[in-house]
């Protein structure tokens, strides 16, 4: 038994060196060099300083931007500290309500002409830091942009295609457009909040 | 794969063997000195008790921030057996240092005492009339520094490629467009964890929200090969078993009942999912995407589902989407992979040993009803084999729905989750199914942050590793000790499509002791579902 130990603890101690700090180095040395905007955050900016990362959705609550889709984070929606979804059974009456209400709000803001809401955006996401919506949750609030920015509808339009990403390889995924994207889109446009 | 393990040359050799040598010398290690199931036992419970005891202390003397003991016990136990339960939020809990020197590194090490247990079982099984399985240093070390660790460095790098980040910068801060507002990201060594939680199907996230997160599974395309990445390893061992047993048809076989029975279940999630939520059909919203709660849209409902059934038919446990907002039941299919004692392609190493005790007893069940003597690979299965086969396949079946059991009677216990009506009894089973298979997923409407949840999960996972490991390494040393007797005509041969479809038949009334109680709690879920409350 004594020497299962000695074995055991040197052994832990020189792996805890291999693949406790040398693995995780050359990684870093490596991603650094190769991909140094990937690993660090594929971080954005916008005249001349940081606004976000194209990967990490944020939270828009103003008439003159896209929002994105609820967030279940703790204290606050889009909080990229505790990431986390709602973790609701779908007959969990709460989540209903919450529906209800998403429901309730949207439709306040928007001339809903088709009569249908897409279901991402009634809907928080398993990490509550989506960056996408759908297409369609994108032109459900186009022309509510469109207005609050003096803007033609086509031109928002034109901007949500800009911004929109098919399916990987036609099969991955669904087609989706980055929200934070689309925003600096149209700051760049018409400039950001008077 | 074969050739590490058989000690021979690779083409990495030459740039490993020097690291691999200094690592006998430093550790006293004689890599020449075979061992008996009983010294390979004791020496993998004494290394995977230190492995533990230490992550505890780390976890214990984190700097920032504190960790309570209860939850320091929790998490050692999860990682040192693949299980990786996520009672609290990583990122609120661990350090990045404590992520690297301790999560890391035993996310590769358990991995590799599951190989080399797997390695144990399969050199038994081929060995003729000796007493010794290997060595249990030699078999984790190979396996750590030839399979792990190089394809861990290319993964990880394809990882970062995608946009999951490798830095030790910490947090970002900075406003956003809109006045006022502002948002922290918090970065870190995520990649190389990343890479080892899928290889090794550990599962542990750098975040809560796992996979999920946008910064440790950013495209569809790092989904994709994450996904493939937990598989790799499981249904690579396969063709190694093959190899080793001399005959590839028996690794073929093997993996024939996995493919089996993982495509119906991960077909049959996808549709539920892609139905959407009944209570939801009325309001007037658009469900062409399927249940999006607790979804992405960058895989959207098919790839969430696709990951669903792969890590609960692995021991992955990693999640791209909330288990707890899929419908009864696709999660009560999802659970049922759990219960069939993740074995289709399973952990890394302990998927296919749980499986060759599965063969075994297919072998034995089938050759009693044709009346031949059982015997598999040519060696006779007798009343000990018998008996730790039993042993391996009831641990997990006894620890999960008797801990489920007390947990429902203890008030504080059943009091943790927010979920109503069946549901709450649901996310206990989920929980402690999910502990004594070492698979790691839980539904998030329990709170399992709580001493009695913590230690009693710990306990299960300790139990349902260590207990079947013990009793698969027994099995190794028995049939080792036994001579295979090449007679063809009076074994049943075990490569024959019918071989697998009976073996596929006794995995599933094996996880038949499971069905009552998924569908006490999922099918009453369903009905509440369906019926519009």
């Amino acid at each position: 038994m004594h020497k299962a130990t000695r074995t055991s603890l040197s052994l832990l101690a020189v792996m805890t060196l291999l693949i406790g700090v040398i693995y995780p180095a050359i990684v870093w040395v490596l991603g650094q060099t190769i991909f140094p905007h990937e690993a660090n955050g594929s971080l954005i900016s916008y005249k001349g300083r940081t606004v976000g990362s194209e990967l990490v959705g944020q939270n828009f609550t103003g008439e003159r931007y896209f929002w994105p889709r609820p967030s279940a984070t703790t204290g606050k929606p889009y909080n990229a500290l505790v990431s986390g979804a709602s973790n609701l059974n779908p007959a969990n009456p709460a989540h209903v309500q919450q529906v209800k209400d998403r429901i309730a709000v949207l439709s306040r803001a928007h001339d809903n002409k088709s009569g249908t809401i897409p279901a991402d955006l009634v809907t928080a996401s398993g990490s509550g830091l989506d960056p996408h919506i759908s297409l369609e949750g994108a032109l459900y609030q186009s022309e509510r942009v469109a207005k609050a920015r003096d803007l033609p509808l086509k031109q928002v339009r034109a901007l949500i295609d800009a911004n929109t990403a098919e399916k990987t390889l036609g099969l991955l995924g669904e087609r989706r457009v980055n929200v934070l994207l689309l925003n600096i889109a149209l700051d760049r446009q018409t400039g950001g909040t008077p | 794969m074969a050739a590490v393990f058989a000690g021979e040359r690779t083409f990495l050799s030459r740039l490993i063997e020097p690291v691999e040598k200094t690592f006998y010398r430093l550790c006293c290690i004689d890599p020449t000195h075979e061992m008996g199931w009983k010294e390979y036992t004791v020496n993998t419970l004494v290394f995977s008790f230190y492995c533990g005891a230490s992550l505890f202390l780390i976890l214990l003397f984190q700097a920032y921030p504190v960790v309570d003991a209860d939850v320091a016990f929790n998490v050692a136990t999860g990682y040192i057996t693949g299980t990786n339960w996520q009672a609290t939020a990583p990122e609120v809990t661990l350090s990045a240092l404590s992520q690297m020197i301790g999560i890391t590194t035993q996310n590769f090490l358990s991995a590799a005492v599951g190989l080399a247990v797997l390695m144990a079982l399969t050199r038994g099984l081929t060995r003729d009339r000796t007493t010794t399985i290997g060595n249990v240093w030699v078999d984790t070390v190979r396996a750590t520094l030839y399979l792990l660790l190089p394809a861990c460095i290319l993964f990880a790098l394809f990882l970062i490629s995608q946009g999951v980040v490798q830095t030790f910068g910490g947090l970002q801060l900075f406003s956003t467009l809109e006045p006022d507002s502002a948002q922290t990201i918090l970065t870190g060594p995520i990649a190389s964890v990343g890479a080892i939680k899928q290889l090794g199907t550990d599962g542990g996230g750098y975040y809560a929200a796992n996979a999920a997160h946008p910064l440790e599974n950013p495209t569809p395309l790092s989904n994709f090969f994450q996904m493939l990445a937990m598989v790799l390893i499981p249904a690579a061992s396969c063709i190694t078993y093959g190899k080793m047993t001399g005959n590839m048809k028996q690794g073929v076989a093997i993996l024939a009942a996995m493919v089996l029975l993982f495509i119906p279940f991960s077909l049959y999630i996808a549709a539920v999912e892609q139905g959407g939520n009944p209570l939801l059909a009325p309001m007037g919203i658009d469900q062409s995407l399927g249940n999006m709660e607790g979804k992405e849209l960058r895989w959207g409902t098919t790839g969430s589902s696709l990951w669903a059934t792969l890590t609960t038919a692995t021991s992955g446990g990693t999640t791209n989407a909330a288990l707890a907002s899929f419908l009864p039941l696709s999660a009560a299919a999802s659970l049922f992979l759990i219960h069939i004692g993740e074995i289709i392609f399973g952990g890394v190493g302990s998927g296919l040993y749980v499986m060759l005790a599965y063969v075994l007893l297919t072998v034995f069940i089938a050759g009693l009803m044709i009346g031949r003597t059982p015997s598999y690979l040519g060696k006779k299965i007798g009343v000990f084999e018998m008996q730790m086969i039993s042993i391996i396949i009831i641990i997990p079946v006894l620890f999960a729905l008797g801990t489920t059991a007390l947990a429902v009677l203890l008030p504080d216990a059943h009091e943790a989750t927010t979920s109503p009506h069946a549901q709450a009894f649901n996310d206990i089973l989920h929980a402690y199914s999910s502990a004594s298979n070492n698979n790691g997923t839980g539904l998030g409407g329990l709170n399992t942050d709580t001493p009695f949840y913590n230690i009693s999960l710990g306990i299960c996972i300790l139990i349902g590793r260590f207990g079947v490991i013990a009793a698969v390494l027994a099995l190794a040393g028995s049939m080792a000790g036994k001579g295979a007797i090449p007679d063809k005509k009076r074994s049943l041969n075990t490569t024959t499509p019918l071989f697998v479809f009976v073996l596929v038949f006794v995995i599933l009334m094996s996880a038949m002791a499971f069905a009552p109680s998924i569908l006490i709690g999922f099918s009453h879920e369903h009905y509440h579902l369906a019926g519009g409350l």
